[in-house]
């Protein structure tokens, strides 16, 4: 039996909760009162955004103005390595494929913050607690939308122009949104139990961005692969174990007017499947024991 | 991070958990108007002893074949407490700090997880416990009304609807599109209580709250849960307002060391505690 039923007595439904046995609760209940507190979710993600910078002169300009910067700050390091010599339009491709990146990025280190942080509202109030990376989640989704805006108007002014394909970007960012999900749920649940979680996970991200192809190409990626002594055939397939690397493909394909390839597509779908499946099994089977140990 | 590094031994410091603990009020009550059923109910936290479990210490205990768990401590906050609550009653809980008192209302609101035994609630359950309703201090009291009300798992309508009757009550108007930090520890209880007691909870389970507000709002407060229990409500109370607890309870428990001492008339209760916390020196029962 799981720790928290509903039972019959007469007409009315009894709540009972039991022990907790470490299994998952059962999901559909979970996900049905998740969507039944939809716009707590939502206030809980307003809450952060406006939290985070409520008390700096440019306020909510930092959602924008931080990346933004950082792009600057990337722009210059890879002008200065490679010598000034950039091909056209290599500006928005690196500022793109950044704010791509810090949407998961973002996404968890505030779902790693999530449950820790949450502590009055653990201790006080009972509520599915995958809210919480939930909304940090939907936050960080807030963020990349904003962020879009500033990346159109790069483009643009570089000379880029807008193609049919483009409309592949909502699925995409559906996609992200999903993933981004299950990443901040196992971060969320990993530093309940391990606390530095929270200070590894920027250097893990670092990482994760060098690996993908944001500040070089696709081919850069598989050409490397294939120099560290990976099968010639194989290299384009083992790019994809990168989660980010569908998706930042099927973002600069969209804007070079192509169609993203089948292997972006499924691979999309198969880590929006996956990051869930893991950060969710991990997350739920664990959550009532959340309130004793923060 | 595998298994092993964060389970803890079952600890034998006190009785094991399931040994059958008689129910502190046997007067049986029908089940039909059972509102709350407590079973044997144990509740354990898992307290990391000087620090959270961080790398460095998880390298030095490998190094050291170290027992890792040998700095998780194991604490019993609440021990086989047994008894039921009738629809419509108040039910007072006395103790000295640290008795379980707190942790006991938060198993019967399944915010923490029994260790064994069952709790049964039957109808919508509201707390107000001693933190308040996890107020963010950067929010103006009135978002923090709506996060509080969303939090109880109220829509934005029903919040709306209610939100001038919590301002009035609350006795906060003034500051209520103020950000939180601005409010003395007074104006937070007090919004804290107008909250969670508009919610419209079956079942209200309250820590303390009665010590936050001034003399008028204690008044108020007192109306407000008559009025509660008027519409049928049931309300636990945990209070060191002691002749509070004389007029308004139903009935009234003991709790020790996360034990139930006795159970039984309010007036004979915390007759009962005031005479074993004044031969014990303990200051708390004097708080009134």
């Amino acid at each position: 039996m799981p720790s928290t039923a509903t039972i019959g007595r007469g007409d009315r439904r009894v709540t009972v909760h039991t022990a907790h046995d470490g299994t998952l609760p059962p999901v559909g209940p979970y996900i049905a009162e998740v969507w039944r507190r939809r716009r707590f979710v939502l206030s809980m993600a307003e809450t952060q955004l406006k939290a985070a910078n409520y008390d700096t002169f440019f306020g909510q300009l930092w959602q924008v103005l931080n990346p933004l910067l950082l792009a600057m700050v990337y722009y210059f390091i890879v002008s200065v390595l490679s010598g000034g010599n950039q091909p056209p339009g290599f500006l928005s491709y690196l500022v793109g494929g950044l704010f791509l990146y810090y949407y998961p990025r973002s996404a968890m280190g505030a779902g790693a913050g999530s449950v820790v942080g949450g502590g009055g509202l653990l201790l006080n109030a009972a509520f599915p607690r995958a809210i919480l990376p939930l909304s940090a989640t939907l936050s960080a989704g807030y963020n990349y939308v904003n962020t879009l805006v500033v990346f159109f108007v790069i483009f643009l002014i570089e000379g880029g122009s807008l193609h049919f394909q483009l409309l592949w970007l909502p699925p995409m960012v559906v996609l992200l949104t999903v993933m981004s999900f299950g990443l901040a749920m196992l971060s969320g649940v990993s530093t309940v139990y391990f606390r530095d979680t929270s200070s590894f996970l920027p250097y893990a991200l670092r990482i994760w961005m060098y690996v993908s192809p944001v500040l070089f190409t696709y081919d850069d990626l598989v050409a490397q692969i294939d120099r560290m002594g990976a099968p010639a055939a194989w290299a384009p397939y083992i790019a994809y174990l990168n989660p980010l690397v569908p998706f930042l493909n099927t973002w600069h394909k969209s804007l070079e007017g192509v169609n993203p390839s089948q292997l972006d597509v499924l691979g999309m779908i198969v880590w929006a499947l996956v990051m869930p499946l893991i950060g969710g099994y991990f997350f739920l089977s664990r959550e009532r024991e959340f309130a004793v140990r923060v | 991070m595998s298994e092993s590094t964060i389970s803890t031994p079952v600890s034998d410091v006190t009785p094991a958990p399931g040994v059958h603990v008689e129910c502190a009020n046997p007067t049986s009550i029908p089940d039909e108007d059972v509102a709350i059923r407590v079973r044997d109910l144990w509740i354990r936290y898992r307290t990391v002893l000087d620090k959270k479990k961080t790398l460095r210490g998880l390298i030095s205990s490998w190094a050291t074949r170290h027992d890792r768990n040998d700095d998780v401590r194991v604490v019993d906050a609440v021990r086989g407490v047994s008894f039921d609550v009738a629809h419509g009653s108040v039910l007072g809980i006395v103790g000295p700090n640290g008795a379980g008192k707190s942790t006991l209302l938060r198993g019967i609101a399944g915010i923490l997880p029994p260790e064994a035994g069952r709790v049964e609630t039957d109808g919508h359950v509201a707390t107000l416990l001693a933190l308040g309703l996890g107020f963010n201090m950067k929010l103006t009291g009135r978002e923090n009304i709506t996060l509080g009300g969303l939090t109880a798992g109220l829509t934005r309508d029903e919040i709306k609807d209610r939100e001038e009757d919590i301002i009035d009550f609350s006795g906060v108007r003034d500051f209520i599109d103020m950000p939180l930090r601005t409010y003395s520890s007074g104006m937070k209880g007090r919004l804290a209580f107008s909250v969670s007691t508009s919610m419209d909870p079956d079942i209200l389970l309250i820590d303390e709250a009665l010590s936050a507000g001034d003399a008028a709002f204690k008044k108020r407060a007192n109306e407000r849960m008559e009025e509660l229990l008027g519409r049928g409500r049931t309300i636990i109370v945990v209070s060191h307002g002691l002749s509070s607890l004389r007029t308004m309870a139903d009935q009234a428990m003991w709790l020790q060391a996360g034990r139930v001492i006795a159970m039984g008339d309010p007036d004979e209760i915390v007759d009962a505690y005031t005479d074993s916390a004044q031969t014990t020196g303990n200051a708390a029962a004097n708080d009134d």
